[in-house]
């Protein structure tokens, strides 16, 4: 597949071969060409405790996936970034949530196929007419699934989220995202990339399949698995179009990787946060469902998987040609559940990824990684350069002296966060602001989520700072940037939590969002709990908060010279 | 504003101000808003239309195609209280007039010219009389 894609998608081929290059010299004993990994031979299956989800088998096909160093790394990189410095017990990493991804998947596979098996091996026979054993076809799609949630997060580096923000603006990752997007016809980002880029590799596919010679003499190998599949699951789709559901479970609004991390951020954080998993997967089921394809990604898509779904002509109440598909799908009686998954979601982002001090330290650790971009790239350093270096990165990095800059305006960075000398919160608004100039905030935040303008707005009000920083602090430095830097000064916007494939979440026909007005009370919370702030080291608060009024009034237009005080005192309150 | 810099939510803004603040507008059925955009970006190109288009992307992931930038702003349009949906069911809603007036900006002439045509192919789609 990989080849078929190469010369429409050459970023992502690019990527692909660097990636190959990357693991053969880097790990020569797992993925070179004389390859000594897995030395001893392996069993059928092992046991696996998790403190979520309890004894879990993995095969033998996992454990060599679990066991090679693409995977190892994922120990350690936390899942929630550095919100430990905030919830003491949130150490959990990606490698758990990523064995945590493969349970879950397969329980709501199994789900499936307790309750449908007789319209699963009807779609396998529609998937491919010359199979004789559904059930070996059924059995493979698990472990297809499976895989592809082991390897869904491979791709990412240091503090998780942290360094994504970071290294997505590296440019062939950043076009090799929407190359992906179009490959997928669904939106993708950077760190889909990667494990996706990693999981087409010819060095993992010719690692698994020396695995396979591995098996101790008495134990069978099971089935096997199409690899071009398995990649196609870790971006939501599916080789073929009756078997969307299966890509939904690995990426969708309700895929397995949410049902884990919920719980399991909520449970490493020590808060109270539950959804009712029995009942979800009591009732999971899947639903057909016609899959508009109007710009014809999807039968290119398709097609160089090499399979050929008949793809429909456009109906007159449906104006886009069309493929039949099944997709994930909660009936009316899963509806509590989906509303406990909605607000378990809101209530992470309101206590643990948005909350201030997590917002500064990763604030904070984000510039000293931008920094580091800077002086690699100033040591000649390429896209692949870096991006092989990010694969290399993981939370350990902040304990050696690769991120010991020799940058006298963010020497102290590494120092402060590794020892939580954190930024504080000088001001932070919400857009429900009350006060009389509060349509100049409406306008204002509206601006800064066009995505074309949030960086430059953000650059015009970290400015409008320093002007102010530099009139108070003449001795700083005269160089904006270094004021900034070294009052630990920034304007911070979060990413907004996102529910934008909830209209597809079919209930019984009808769109979650037509049963009960979700979206309008996911806006509601962010529009009274999702704010805009600024930061500053605690030496320099008085200093930054006098320069925030003065950039309130710069850029937002607010005349009130009492503003930034009103909406201290509102907030107090 | 010239078609070459105007984005996805300039475009918006335009078009909501064109429409008139008194419009009710489709909030919780997003399906006339992204249909619009995807008719908008396949038309045969008329003078003045925007440069975003060419490269605005659709998410083909259900009955109609959706552009999550669309989605996004919309929903950023409400929270922000930019836009009020006050009715119980949040179906529809309608710009806030003070937000309006800042609005008001200046536009090149062929700019102009394609978001008159632009208004005329929303008001019947996106409307609630």
């Amino acid at each position: 597949m990989a080849a078929n894609f190469s010369k429409k998608f050459p970023r992502v081929a690019e990527v692909t071969a660097l990636l190959d290059a990357f693991f053969s010299n880097e790990y020569p004993d797992f993925f070179g060409s004389s390859p000594l990994h897995p030395i001893a031979q392996l069993k059928r299956s092992k046991v696996i405790h998790d403190n979520l989800w309890g004894t879990n088998d993995f095969n033998w096909r996992e454990l060599a996936v679990i066991d090679s160093p693409i995977f190892q790394r994922l120990r350690n990189i936390h899942q929630t970034g550095l919100a430990y410095f905030v919830y003491p017990c949130a150490h959990h990493t990606r490698f758990e949530h990523s064995l945590g991804v493969c349970i879950m998947a397969s329980r709501v596979f199994d789900a499936f196929e307790r309750q449908h098996r007789t319209r699963f091996q009807t779609i396998a026979k529609t998937v491919d007419p010359k199979i004789k054993d559904p059930s070996e076809t059924l059995a493979q799609w698990r472990a297809e699934l499976r895989l592809a949630a082991l390897l869904h997060d491979t791709g990412h580096s240091l503090h998780s989220h942290t360094s994504e923000i970071v290294y997505s603006q590296i440019p062939l990752l950043a076009e090799a995202a929407k190359e992906l997007s179009r490959m997928a016809g669904t939106s993708k980002g950077v760190g889909e990339v990667l494990s996706f880029c990693i999981s087409c590799t010819n060095a993992m596919r010719n690692f698994l399949a020396r695995t396979e010679d591995k098996l101790m003499p008495s134990e069978e190998s099971d089935v096997q698995v199409d690899l071009d599949n398995v990649s196609l699951l870790i971006i939501g789709r599916a080789k073929h179009p009756q078997l969307q559901f299966l890509g939904d479970i690995i990426s969708s609004h309700l895929d397995a990787d949410k049902l884990d991390y919920l719980l399991r951020d909520a449970t490493a954080a020590g808060l109270p946060l539950r959804y009712d998993l029995e009942r979800y997967l009591y009732t999971v089921d899947f639903v057909d469902q016609k899959l508009a394809d109007g710009e014809g990604f999807l039968q290119e898509l398709y097609s160089a998987a090499g399979s050929t779904p008949e793809r429909n002509a456009p109906l007159e109440n449906f104006p886009y040609p069309f493929y039949n598909s099944f997709k994930l799908h909660l009936p009316r009686q899963a509806m509590n559940t989906i509303e406990q998954i909605i607000i378990c979601k809101f209530m992470l982002f309101s206590y643990i990824y948005h909350h201030k001090k997590v917002r500064a330290a990763e604030g904070m650790l984000a510039r000293l990684i931008r920094r580091g971009v800077s002086s690699w790239r100033a040591e000649g350093m390429t896209d692949a350069d870096l991006i092989e270096r990010f694969l290399k990165l993981t939370d350990h990095a902040l304990d050696g002296d690769i991120f010991s800059l020799k940058d006298d305006d963010i020497s102290d960075y590494r120092e402060r966060v590794t020892n939580r000398v954190l930024p504080r919160e000088v001001v932070g608004f919400t857009a429900s602001i009350k006060h009389p100039e509060s349509a100049k905030v409406s306008a204002f935040m509206a601006e800064l989520l066009k995505r074309e303008k949030t960086k430059e707005l953000v650059k015009r009000f970290e400015e409008a700072l320093a002007v102010e920083l530099h009139r108070q602090l003449p001795s700083l430095s005269p160089e904006h940037e270094a004021i900034l830097t070294k009052t630990g000064t920034w304007f911070d916007v979060p990413k907004i939590p996102t529910f934008d494939k909830l209209e597809d979440l079919l209930v019984e026909a009808t769109s979650v969002t037509d049963i009960f007005p979700v979206t309008s009370w996911i806006q509601a919370y962010i529009s009274y709990r999702y704010n805009v702030r600024v930061f500053a080291f605690s030496e320099y608060v008085p200093q930054v908060e006098q320069a925030a009024r003065y950039a309130c009034k710069v850029v937002l237009g607010i005349n009130d010279p009492n503003f930034v005080d009103a909406v201290k005192t509102s907030r107090e309150s | 504003m010239t078609p070459q810099d105007m984005t996805l939510g300039d475009f918006v803004q335009q078009l909501l101000v064109q429409l008139g603040g008194d419009a009710e507008l489709h909030f919780k059925d997003e399906r006339p808003w992204h249909e619009l955009f995807y008719k908008l970006k396949t038309d045969p190109d008329a003078p003045g239309k925007p440069t975003f288009f060419e490269t605005l992307f659709f998410d083909w992931n259900g009955a109609y195609p959706k552009c999550l930038e669309l989605s996004e702003y919309l929903h950023a349009l409400h929270w922000t209280g930019c836009m009020a949906a006050a009715n119980p069911g949040y179906d529809l809603f309608k710009l806030n007039p003070e937000v309006e007036a800042l609005w008001h900006g200046e536009v090149s002439v062929e700019l102009q010219q394609f978001m008159l045509v632009a208004a005329d192919i929303a008001r019947p789609r996106l409307t609630v009389v």
